[in-house]
């Protein structure tokens, strides 16, 4: 095959192919088959090409046309409202469940963590005495603990707690990226920040108070945060020891489902931000602001270890459905 | 990772090669550091641009509203800018932003495929820390140290990023040298290999850039090569270049030649012309047997 011969008999169809790419928004229903089949056409023609090995400048030309009416051909956009019913009766549950083992441990790491720093500040007086003056702890203790829920108006403060949650798990998440540590920073800070809290209130007798404010909002706020990191550890992890796949691709793979898990977690924050601005600091009956704490992480639960699990075991990996193609690894 | 393995995995040079979905090798150029950086500094100053209006905005704004609807407004318009503007905008466009647009860049997946919203989702996450957080220096090593520039948000989301405007566009029909046309029209070519051809092709597209000793050391032994192939010999004082484009453009007349009349048989149903190419008859029972130009004996170019 002479190339030169070559490229001239197929040019009109390259610079078709070309004028077809560049009007893609606006081609009718023949010019959308014609695209279809001079991209299958031309891809041929790259293969020819390039297997002759004999001009690069040429393969390079065909394989930006290609790559550009492929992106064309294929990079329709899904409807979008299947599209977010599937993330959030089979994705994003699938990938909770999947990643279960991860947040449980890091949600009972880290409470165990607050407990015993609590523990600490409760049983030692130099400790407090360290942490503040005993007018600082008592005004804490009294006031300040309390009013911070009823300070600013309840849209407001759900807005302002719904959009810092939701940015920090986010942030914790991806952090796990550079292997774990920085999502392990953030977990024990925030952990050491409930127990500082936890150990105050404790060591002033008003641990029942300290509960019933922080139960209500904290059991799925916290939850939510101890997913996002929980997805994040996972991410390092992958990094560290990626298995038989290779080392990158793997965390590719993981990455894509856990920043679906980022997405679902804003709306999740969402309701814990509408419990903490509406229910924690207004609503005054005791058992009842806890009970609508309580019915959120049981509600949040079931949608993990019912809808998640059946779902997972559909065989949802919670990946986008046109991952990246990759060769198939052993193992 | 899209790379085939083994010997097949060197393309031209040694870029690594995207492999679409339909199984065709791309050859294109992943973008350098260089130039994502450039890019980005686009985006950055766009991003900068935009928060600063944002700010004088909130701020004018805030005056009627409490500390903490103020704070909720700045954080997620801060979010909205750094994170929302890149993945919108690459989920719209299909890998570009502004910057990559001014430098002709986009965003594929490691299979050439275009990015989607979770992949642009989970590098402007990224971005976040290793170009906003850490000014930077994440993004600048790992784009350094990795064969295709990626940074660390492309691993988690599985893309590259790729030049997309095409080096040359190849226009590159070789003419021939009118003083051998004649020579050319009578010369037997058929012992010519694709491969010999196909080197002289290169030779001849490269001539620009070659130094002009390896123009004449690699003319001599290429034009040797043809030579060898090709009969009568051209008339004495042809240069390599000269030589070898008159043969390469003949060979291409001849082609066309044959590939017009199959042509005009398919449609017309001529039974006359299918027989060869006239030109190729003539040559072969018009020559004679001349003695082979051997090596040295070329004219060295002017220039």
């Amino acid at each position: 095959m002479d190339l030169d011969v070559f490229s001239a008999a197929h040019r009109p169809e390259w610079e078709r192919l070309d004028r077809l790419v560049r009007r893609r928004r606006r081609l009718d229903g023949p010019e959308v088959d014609e695209l279809v089949e001079l991209y299958q056409r031309v891809s041929t023609h790259l293969s020819l090409v390039r297997s002759s090995g004999q001009d690069p400048a040429l393969v390079g030309y065909l394989s930006g046309l290609v790559a550009r009416a492929r992106s064309a051909v294929t990079g329709a956009h899904e409807p979008a409202w299947r599209d977010v019913t599937r993330f959030f009766t089979e994705t994003f549950p699938a990938v909770l469940y999947r990643l279960r083992w991860w947040w449980i441990a890091a949600g009972l790491g880290t409470v165990a963590f607050s407990a015993a720093v609590a523990g600490w500040i409760a049983a030692n007086p130099r400790v407090r005495s360290a942490i503040g003056t005993p007018e600082q702890i008592r005004a804490y203790v009294e006031n300040d603990f309390a009013n911070y829920y009823v300070e600013h108006p309840g849209a407001s403060f759900a807005a302002q707690v719904w959009t810092n949650n939701a940015w920090a798990a986010t942030q914790a998440l991806i952090l796990g990226v550079f292997l774990c540590l920085p999502t392990i920073y953030v977990l024990a800070l925030n952990g050491a920040n409930l127990g500082v809290g936890a150990g105050l209130m404790f060591a002033s007798g008003k641990g029942d108070i300290f509960l019933g404010l922080i139960l209500p909002h904290g059991l799925l706020e916290l939850t939510a945060v101890f997913v996002a990191a929980g997805a994040g550890l996972k991410l390092g992890w992958t990094l560290i020891a990626p298995g038989p796949r290779p080392r990158l691709r793997a965390l590719g793979d993981e990455a894509r489902p856990a920043i679906a898990v980022a997405l679902g977690l804003v709306l999740v924050l969402f309701v814990s931000g509408l419990i903490e601005g509406f229910v924690t600091g207004w609503v005054h009956i005791t058992w009842l602001r806890i009970g609508i704490g309580v019915v959120a992480e049981l509600l949040f639960f079931a949608y993990v270890f019912v809808l998640g699990r059946a779902a997972h075991n559909r065989g949802v990996t919670g990946d986008i459905a046109t991952a990246p193609q990759a060769a198939p690894v052993a193992g | 990772m899209a790379y085939p393995s083994g010997a097949n995995g060197a393309s031209f040079g040694d870029q690594s090669a995207l492999v679409t979905g339909d199984a065709v090798v791309l050859d294109l150029r992943p973008a350098g550091f260089a130039t994502r950086m450039a890019a980005l500094l686009i985006d950055m100053a766009v991003q900068v641009a935009a928060l600063a209006v944002g700010i004088v905005l909130t701020t004018l704004v805030a005056q009627g509203l409490d500390a903490a609807a103020t704070a909720a407004v700045n954080l997620a318009l801060t979010v909205l800018v750094l994170v929302g503007y890149p993945t919108a905008m690459e989920s719209l466009t299909r890998g570009r932003s502004l910057g990559k647009m001014a430098l002709g860049l986009r965003v594929v997946g490691t299979d050439g495929s275009p990015e989607r919203f979770r992949q642009a989702l989970g590098r402007a996450l990224t971005a976040v820390v290793e170009i906003w957080l850490l000014s930077g220096v994440v993004a600048l090593f790992s784009s350094l140290i990795n064969r295709d520039g990626r940074r660390v948000g492309d691993f988690v989301a599985g893309t590259m990023v790729v030049h997309e405007r095409a080096a040359r566009r190849p226009d590159d029909a070789l003419p021939m040298p009118p003083h051998l046309a004649e020579w050319a029209r009578a010369a037997e070519l058929s012992q010519l290999t694709t491969e010999t051809a196909g080197m002289a092709r290169q030779y001849l597209l490269r001539f620009g850039e070659l130094t002009e000793q390896s123009r004449y050391q690699m003319g001599e032994r290429i034009a040797d090569l043809v030579a060898a192939a090709v009969s009568p010999p051209p008339p004495p004082g042809t240069t390599p270049p000269d030589f070898l484009a008159a043969v390469l453009a003949e060979r291409r007349r001849r082609e066309e030649q044959r590939l017009a009349e199959r042509r005009a048989a398919a449609q017309g149903g001529d039974p006359a012309a299918g027989s060869g190419g006239p030109a190729a008859a003539q040559g072969a029972v018009g020559q004679q047997n001349g003695p082979r130009q051997q090596g040295g004996s070329w004219q060295r170019p002017p220039g």
